[in-house]
């Protein structure tokens, strides 16, 4: 807990008045638009976590999409560190993009498929140039043991992994160019609940080692509280209330969050384990 | 009461392309009661799938042995002609699949195609059928709304919308069973306790019997009469709801439990805290070995259960569980 109380109050991210409109084209007539970020604000602080929770089409993913810079917000300015990444040019994009890294719910798809690990986890470097192969390797390795995966996996490729390795694989992918942020959109949704445990406690181990700053996006509110330093909870675009777990789940002030909150399957009795001891 | 369907010790083994055979299924034997619902807990690998298919009498390509009895009301699936099994299926067991998007024809309006269901077992006539289906529909959604949802295309609808459409077509035509494979796991939690709920006041009104499979024991709660914990194609707990989610008795079930993050009451002390997560990979264990199959992750192993396969002890006359931990209090 050492780590967290020496934290500055420096924000890895200042997200200010954030709007993402989509125009819906229709056949006929004039076509409707979405406000699918309807003036969005909020910082995380470097070392924390964020949660963002919401029902689907709430705009969480919008959201991850333009911090992860691959969608260009509408209006509003996001700052990371010094910059606003909303007024960049596509090269500046690309110096960018390695520090901000993002994680998708079904790693499956985000991975060439006939690729090895070894390959899926020193292609980053690659692209960035002047990294020698036997280094590349040696750096992939390092990679595969801080999430729990053996070395000796290399030659596997993501077809002959469990969704829990695949999603340990993406979490090293990601860590490969040493991110400042990164976005987890939905990242456990997919596994069951024993694997989910696993990564999420894979997520608070690397955030104790390297400082990590996380935005976790997630429709999961128990899981959310449980990792994050402060929750935001959205709908319709907007944040609809923002504050540290605690408060939210036991003062929530908004409908929305009232209806998240009941809406989490309990297990309605003692917890196995507490009674017995 | 005489159980509506039975199982006996239910075999299936694939044999995946790169060689070597896998079985999903393992000598599983339980039965169900008319009206009852049973919940079954698994995980990726643990063959809760394959269980769904087989009791439909559905099986992949590469299933080459299958093996024991599913009895729907007396009659053996397994034996079945397909054309017997083409009337039984939908029409006396259904099944509910996991993912609306996929399951349904993205072409068809989805009223046409709850109203197929009803045409392929015998209901014949323009109007009787148009009758019907819409009366299907209005037990799912409300009257003013069922109309214009049957003019829908799938696409058109929510998640939500859309695996009504799905328990539409497996109610359709009346069936005593309905099988449920994570019929919510796609959905967002307001959606996915929606969906329960319709789940809740099916089973009120009709006196569905119900297997619900899921990997999230939280939805089992108040829901489930019995509850069937499957790990490597095996039972290794089955007992009353309230007793297997209140006080588990096997490693593996009191593992699972303790995955899931605290919530409200001890969120405070938790928060950030290590999860106390199952070491290994489920996947592991589905590899031929001797003893327990649970045995590599398990934190109260013995060593017997290296060599030896645990059979089911009966802790109580609904309750049993597969662990050597066990044995001898009979």
């Amino acid at each position: 807990m050492t780590a967290r109380s020496e934290k500055t109050a420096r924000p890895v991210v200042r997200v200010e008045n954030l709007v993402k409109r989509y125009s819906k084209k229709k056949l006929a007539g004039p076509g409707a638009e979405v406000r699918a970020l309807d003036g969005v604000s909020f910082s995380i602080l470097k070392g924390t976590t964020l949660a963002i929770v919401g029902q689907s089409g709430s705009g969480k993913s919008t959201l991850a999409l333009c911090l992860a810079c691959l969608e260009k917000a509408t209006s509003g300015s996001i700052w990371f560190e010094e910059t606003d990444i909303t007024q960049l040019t596509e090269k500046e994009y690309r110096r960018i993009r390695r520090q901000i890294q993002l994680i998708f719910q079904d790693p499956v798809n985000s991975f060439h498929a006939s690729w090895t690990m070894l390959e899926i986890l020193t292609e980053p470097l690659a692209l960035q140039g002047n990294v020698r192969r036997d280094e590349m390797r040696a750096r992939a390795h390092v990679l595969l043991e801080q999430v729990g995966l053996s070395p000796e996996m290399e030659g596997r490729i993501p077809a002959e992994l469990s969704g829990g390795q695949r999603q340990r694989l993406a979490i090293a992918r990601a860590l490969t160019l040493e991110p400042k942020l990164l976005i987890l959109d939905e990242a456990l949704s997919a596994l069951d609940c024993s694997v989910q445990a696993q990564i999420a406690n894979l997520l608070l181990e690397l955030q104790d080692s390297l400082g990590m700053t996380c935005l976790f996006i997630s429709h999961d509110l128990a899981m959310a509280a449980h990792l994050a330093d402060e929750i935001a909870v959205m709908s319709r675009g907007q944040i609809v209330e923002q504050g540290p777990p605690d408060k939210i789940l036991k003062e929530p002030e908004s409908r929305v969050t009232r209806e998240l909150l009941a809406a989490v399957p309990r297990l309605n009795f003692s917890r196995p384990g507490m009674a017995e001891s | 009461m005489g159980a509506i369907l039975e199982v006996r010790d239910l075999r299936v083994t694939y044999h995946p392309p790169k060689g070597g055979s896998h079985r999903a299924l393992d000598g599983v034997s339980f039965h169900l009661e008319p009206g009852e619902v049973m919940g079954v807990l698994g995980e990726s690998g643990s063959g809760k799938s394959t269980l769904a298919t087989s009791l439909l009498g559905l099986f992949h390509a590469n299933a080459v042995a299958v093996s024991g009895e599913v009895l729907l009301e007396g009659r053996n699936l397994l034996q079945a002609k397909l054309e017997e099994l083409e009337k039984i299926r939908g029409k006396c067991i259904s099944l509910i699949f996991q993912e609306p998007s996929v399951a349904l024809h993205p072409t068809m309006r989805t009223g046409r195609q709850v109203r197929q269901v009803l045409a392929a077992h015998g209901v014949k006539g323009g109007s009787t059928l148009d009758q019907r289906t819409r009366g299907v529909l209005e037990m799912l959604f409300l009257a003013e709304e069922a109309e214009r949802i049957a003019r829908s295309y799938p696409h058109q609808l929510s998640g939500g919308q859309r695996q009504r459409i799905l328990i539409a077509q497996a109610i359709a035509c009346g069936p005593s069973v309905v099988i449920a494979d994570e019929p919510t796991a796609s959905l967002d939690p307001t959606t996915q306790m929606e969906i329960l709920g319709v789940f809740r006041t099916l089973r009120k009104n009709l006196g569905l019997a119900m297997i619900f499979i899921t990997h999230n024991p939280a939805l089992l709660g108040g829901f489930a009469d019995r509850v069937l914990v499957l790990y490597a194609g095996r039972i290794v707990e089955l007992g009353p709801a309230e007793k297997v989610l209140a006080s588990p008795r096997h490693p593996y079930t009191r593992s699972l439990f303790q995955a899931i993050p605290p919530f409200l009451s001890e969120t405070h002390s938790a928060h950030k805290k290590k999860l106390a997560a199952i070491p290994g990979d489920s996947l592991a264990s589905s590899l031929p070995r001797e003893g327990c199959p649970f045995e590599p992750r398990c934190p109260e192993r013995m060593d017997v259960c290296k060599s030896q396969e645990p059979g089911l002890v009966k802790l109580s006359e609904a309750h049993v569980v597969s662990c050597f931990r066990y044995e001898g209090q009979e």
